[in-house]
C-alpha cells in the first residue's frame, strides 16, 4: 500500500484534510501543537489504497523542537513514496518557507493549496498553474474543510508517487552554493540518501547533521572561513544566509502567484487582528480571560441565568411563585430565576433519575424483597452511581464551553497573554499550553508536555496539570460546593464552583513559581506561537467530541464506579469478623453500627491523619467518610461523590435515603457537621492530591527516571499544606500571621538556597577550566 | 451473615443472581479493554484533540499494526 504524509506549517489544514481523506474524527484543534505525534490512517476511494499520515506541523526542517523532530525523522526515515505539502495559501511567503526544504529530498512531493474558499472570500486570487510551472512539480487547489478538491489531490499524488523525484534546491545562486556543492558530491560519495538536503543543512550547521558527518562538516567550517561573506550583514552566520536567500526566492519567484484585491487605505488589519487588539490588549487581557471563565460557569452553574429575576424584580416574584408550588418538572426550568442550560439539564436528570431510583425500590418491595436488598440496589449501588451521574449535564456543558474557546482559537491567546506575565518567574507561556488542556483530562495534558524542550520546566508542568481541575473532579466541586451554599444560605453555586477553579489555578501558578525558583530552575524557553485566526469552531466535530465524552463518562459510571459502590456497601455494612450490621428497628433494616464496619474502623483508623485539614477528628463519628472519599478517588475521581452517595443513607440514619441523586450527597454532607472551612478544604485536597491511577500511570511515562517519586511526594506535600492553610486560616483568621510567616521563611529559604546553588555552580566552572 | 442467609427469599437470591451476572460481565469488559489497551483516560481516542500523544491511543494503533502484521 502507498504510505503518504501529510507536511506543513501548524494550523495549515493537516488534520483537517486527515480526516477528509481518512473518514475519521481526529480532532482538529485551532491553535499550534495539538498533533504531537503521528495519527495514522487509510484512504480508499476511487480505485486508490493508500496509508495517510497525519505529521505534527513544523516550519521547518531544522529541528529545534520535538515535533519538527519527529516529522523530519518520518520522512528521511521511514521514506514515504509521497509528501504532500499542505500550503495555507492566506500565509503563502511563510508555508512556501518548508516546501523549499522539502523539494531538496529526493521524495516525490505534491503540493495541496489549502484554505483556497478564504483566500477568494478575501477577493485575492491565485495562479496554481503558474505555481506548478514555477515549482517544478504538482500543484492542487483544495478546500480541506469543505472537502473540495481531494479527488484532483489524489490522483495527482498517486502519479508523482510513481515517478522518481531528485531534490533540488533555490539556493544555487546564494553565496554558499559551492559550499553546497562540495558537500553534496562528498555524501553523494558516502552513499548518503537526499545527499543534497543533508548537505544544506551541513552547510546551515544543523546540530543533528554535524554530529552524523563531521568530517564534512569541518570542510564546510573551512571553506565559509575562507569565503567569509559579509553579504546583507549576516556575516559567516550560514543559517541567517541560507534563510534569507530562501525568501528571497519566495517572493520574486512565487509571490506573484497570488493576485490582491484592492483595499481601502489603511484598512490593513483582519477581523482576527481587530479581534486581538482587546483579547491580548496589555492590561484588559486578564480581566476579559476571568470574565470570560465566569460566563463559563455561569452558563454551566447559575440558577438565576444572566440574573434576569435581578434586573426584572417582577420577573424574579414570578420564578418564587413557581419555586413555592414544589412541581419537580417546572423546577428544571425555575429556581431563584431561570436556570442556566447547564442548570436545567442538571435538574431534569435529576428528576429523572429520582423517578428510576423510585421505581425500582416500589417494584423490589412489592416483589416481596428484603429491605437490606433494597438498601443495596437503591441506597448503595444506585446511590452512588446517580450521585455521579447527575454531573453529566454539566460536565458536558462545561466541556461544549471549553471546546469552544478551544476552537475558536482563543485558548492560544490565553497562552500568550499568560507568558507575558510569567515569564519574569521562569515560566514560559508554552508551558501553559498543557495546562489549559488539563481542564479536559490530565492525561493528554500530561502527553502535550512533549513539546517543551527544557526538560525541567517539562517536569514542572506535569506535576502541576492536575491542579487544573478536570472534568473527572467537577462532581466534587460542584456537590460540596453545594454543600456550602446550604450550610451558608447562599445562592449563587457558581461563585463558590468558580472560585475553587480559580483556587485551584492560583495554586498550581505559585507551585510552579516555587520550583523554577529552586529546584526546577532553567532558562526560560522562547514562546513564539502563531495567532491561528479565529473561526467558528464545526458544529459537527464539537458534537461528535461531547458524544464520545459522554458516552465514557456513562461507561465509567456503569463500571467503575458501580464496583466502587458495590464495594463500598459491603465493606460499610459487614464487620471484620462478617457479621451483617444492619439491623431491625421498627419493622426497618437499618444500620447504626457502620462504624464497626470494615470500612468504618479502616476510615477511623486514617481518620486523624485528616484533622489538621478539617474533615478528620474534629467532625466525630462521621468523619472517616470524607477520608474513605478521598481514598477511592485515587481510582477515578468520580468515586469522591459516588462514596458519599453510597454511605449518605448510613450516615443520614435512613434506610432508603429520602433524598436521591446529589441531594442525598448534601443531606449527607450536613449530617456530617463538616463546615464550611473544612469543606473548601476538603475541595481543594481533593483538587491538588495524587490524581486517579490513570493519571499516575501517564505521569510515570512522560516523566523522567527518577522524578516519578518526588512527584508523587510533590501532590501530597502540596495538598496537605493548601488544605491545611484554608482550613486554619478560615476557622481561625490570626492563623493567617502565622501562614505569613512561614510564607516569607520560604522565601528567605529561596534566596539562599539560589544564592548556595549559584556559587556551588561557580565553584564548578572555575574547577573545570 | 449466618443470619443474612437464613433470612434470604428466593426473590433475593434472582435478584443477587442477576447482580453477580452484571458483576461479571463489568469486570470481563474492564480486562478485555484493558488487553486491548482502550483509553487510558477513561475517554474516548477518536475525537479526543490530544489522542496523537496519548500513551495509550499509541498503544493501541501498535497493537493494531501487529495483529495485521504490519500492515493497516
Amino acid at each position: 500500500m502507498l504510505r503518504i504524509a501529510l507536511a506543513g506549517n501548524p494550523n495549515s489544514g493537516k488534520t483537517t484534510l486527515f480526516n477528509a481523506l481518512t473518514g475519521s474524527t481526529a480532532h482538529v484543534g485551532n491553535w499550534p501543537g495539538v498533533t504531537v505525534d503521528k495519527k495514522e490512517g487509510v484512504y480508499k476511494k476511487n480505485g486508490i489504497e493508500a496509508e495517510i499520515i497525519d505529521l505534527p506541523g513544523i516550519y521547518s526542517l531544522s529541528p529545534y523542537t520535538p515535533e519538527e523532530v519527529i516529522a523530519r525523522n518520518y520522512i528521511l526515515e521511514e521514506k514515504p513514496d509521497c509528501v504532500i505539502n499542505i500550503v495555507d495559501v492566506t500565509n503563502l511567503e511563510r508555508n512556501l518557507y518548508l516546501t523549499t526544504q522539502l523539494m531538496e529530498l529526493d521524495v516525490p512531493l505534491v503540493i495541496a493549496l489549502n484554505m483556497t474558499d478564504v483566500l477568494e472570500k478575501n477577493g485575492d486570487s491565485i495562479d496554481e498553474k503558474m505555481l506548478e510551472r514555477r515549482l517544478g512539480f504538482p500543484v492542487a487547489k483544495i478546500s480541506a474543510l469543505r472537502e473540495k478538491g481531494m479527488v484532483d489531490l489524489m490522483e495527482k499524488t498517486l502519479k508523482a508517487a510513481q515517478t522518481k523525484r531528485t531534490g533540488y534546491t533555490v539556493l544555487s545562486e546564494c553565496v554558499v552554493g559551492k559550499a553546497i556543492v562540495n558537500a553534496e558530491n562528498a555524501l553523494k560519495l558516502k552513499g548518503v540518501n537526499s545527499p543534497l538536503f543533508h548537505a544544506i543543512k551541513l552547510v546551515e550547521k544543523d546540530e543533528l547533521e554535524v554530529t552524523a558527518h563531521p568530517a564534512e562538516a569541518s570542510a564546510v567550517e573551512e571553506f565559509v572561513k575562507i569565503n567569509c561573506v559579509t553579504d546583507n550583514g549576516y556575516d559567516c552566520d550560514t543559517e541567517a544566509v541560507i534563510a534569507d536567500a530562501r525568501y528571497k526566492h519566495i517572493v520574486k519567484n512565487y509571490s506573484v502567484a497570488v493576485t490582491k484585491a484592492k483595499r481601502p487605505d489603511g484598512d490593513e488589519m483582519t477581523r482576527s487582528d481587530k479581534a486581538d487588539k482587546i483579547l491580548t490588549h496589555k492590561w484588559a487581557s486578564i480581566p476579559l480571560f476571568l470574565v470570560i471563565m465566569f460566563a463559563v460557569f455561569h452558563v454551566t452553574f447559575s440558577e438565576n441565568f444572566l440574573y434576569l429575576a435581578n434586573i426584572i424584580p417582577p420577573f424574579g416574584a414570578w420564578c418564587e411563585r413557581i419555586a413555592e408550588l414544589e412541581n419537580p418538572w417546572l423546577s428544571i426550568f425555575f429556581a431563584e430565576g431561570l436556570n442556566s442550560p447547564g442548570a436545567i439539564l442538571f435538574y431534569f436528570l435529576d428528576v429523572v433519575m429520582s423517578t428510576i431510583g423510585d421505581g425500582v425500590s416500589a417494584v423490589m418491595l412489592s416483589s416481596g424483597a428484603s429491605s437490606w436488598l433494597v438498601g443495596f440496589i437503591c441506597d448503595g449501588i444506585l446511590g452512588g452511581v446517580f450521585a455521579v451521574m447527575s454531573f453529566l449535564p454539566q460536565i458536558i456543558v462545561l466541556f461544549l464551553c471549553f471546546s469552544i474557546l478551544e476552537d475558536t482559537g482563543y485558548m492560544a491567546r490565553v497562552a500568550f497573554i499568560l507568558d507575558r506575565i510569567f515569564r519574569r518567574f521562569g515560566v514560559s507561556g508554552r508551558a501553559f499550553m498543557p495546562m489549559i488542556m488539563g481542564f479536559g483530562c490530565s492525561i493528554p495534558a500530561m502527553a502535550n508536555t512533549r513539546t517543551l524542550a527544557d526538560e525541567k520546566e517539562r517536569t514542572a508542568t506535569i506535576r502541576v496539570i492536575p491542579f487544573f481541575s478536570c472534568g473527572a473532579k467537577l462532581p466534587i466541586l460542584t456537590a460540596v460546593a453545594g454543600g456550602i451554599g446550604i450550610l451558608l444560605g447562599l445562592d449563587g453555586v457558581e461563585f463558590i464552583t468558580y472560585g475553587m477553579y480559580v483556587i485551584g489555578i492560583i495554586i498550581a501558578f505559585l507551585a510552579l513559581i516555587l520550583m523554577r525558583s529552586t529546584t526546577m530552575r532553567g532558562d526560560t524557553t522562547p514562546f513564539i506561537m502563531e495567532l491561528p485566526v479565529y473561526h467558528m469552531p464545526r458544529f459537527k466535530n464539537l458534537m461528535l467530541h461531547l458524544w464520545d465524552k459522554a458516552k465514557h463518562f456513562i461507561q465509567k459510571a456503569f463500571t467503575i464506579v458501580l464496583l466502587s459502590t458495590i464495594v463500598l456497601w459491603l465493606l460499610s455494612n459487614f464487620s471484620w469478623s462478617w457479621e451483617f450490621l444492619m439491623e431491625e428497628i421498627d419493622g426497618e433494616m437499618i444500620n447504626v453500627r457502620m462504624n464497626e464496619s470494615i470500612l468504618g474502623s479502616l476510615g477511623m483508623f486514617i481518620q486523624p491523619i485528616f484533622t489538621p485539614l478539617g474533615f478528620g477528628s474534629q467532625l466525630g463519628k462521621w468523619g472517616w467518610v470524607f477520608a474513605v472519599a478521598a481514598v477511592t478517588g485515587l481510582i477515578a475521581k468520580e468515586n469522591v461523590i459516588a462514596t458519599f452517595g453510597a454511605l449518605a443513607a448510613c450516615v443520614t440514619g435512613a434506610v432508603v435515603a429520602s433524598e436521591t441523586g446529589v441531594d442525598e450527597v448534601w443531606a449527607m454532607i450536613q449530617a456530617t457537621g463538616a463546615q464550611t472551612p473544612a469543606l473548601i478544604a476538603f475541595i481543594i485536597f481533593n483538587m491538588t492530591t495524587i490524581p486517579c491511577f490513570a493519571a499516575v500511570a501517564a505521569a510515570k511515562a512522560e516523566l523522567r527516571e527518577g522524578t516519578f517519586k518526588w512527584t508523587l511526594l510533590f501532590w501530597l506535600a502540596v495538598s496537605y499544606i493548601a488544605s491545611a492553610a484554608i482550613y486554619t486560616i478560615g476557622s481561625w483568621w490570626w492563623t493567617s500571621f502565622i501562614w505569613a510567616a512561614v510564607v516569607a521563611a520560604v522565601i528567605v529559604g529561596i534566596v539562599f538556597y539560589n544564592k548556595y546553588a549559584d556559587k556551588k555552580a561557580a565553584k564548578q566552572i572555575n574547577l573545570k577550566r | 451473615m449466618l443470619r443474612l442467609l437464613l433470612a434470604i427469599k428466593p426473590i433475593d437470591i434472582i435478584i443477587i443472581a442477576v447482580l453477580a451476572a452484571a458483576i461479571v460481565g463489568i469486570v470481563a469488559f474492564l480486562v478485555i479493554r484493558k488487553k486491548k489497551g482502550i483509553s487510558g483516560c477513561g475517554c474516548g481516542c477518536t475525537s479526543c484533540p490530544h489522542a496523537g500523544g496519548c500513551p495509550s491511543s499509541k498503544e493501541k494503533t501498535e497493537e493494531k499494526k501487529e495483529d495485521n502484521n504490519g500492515e493497516i
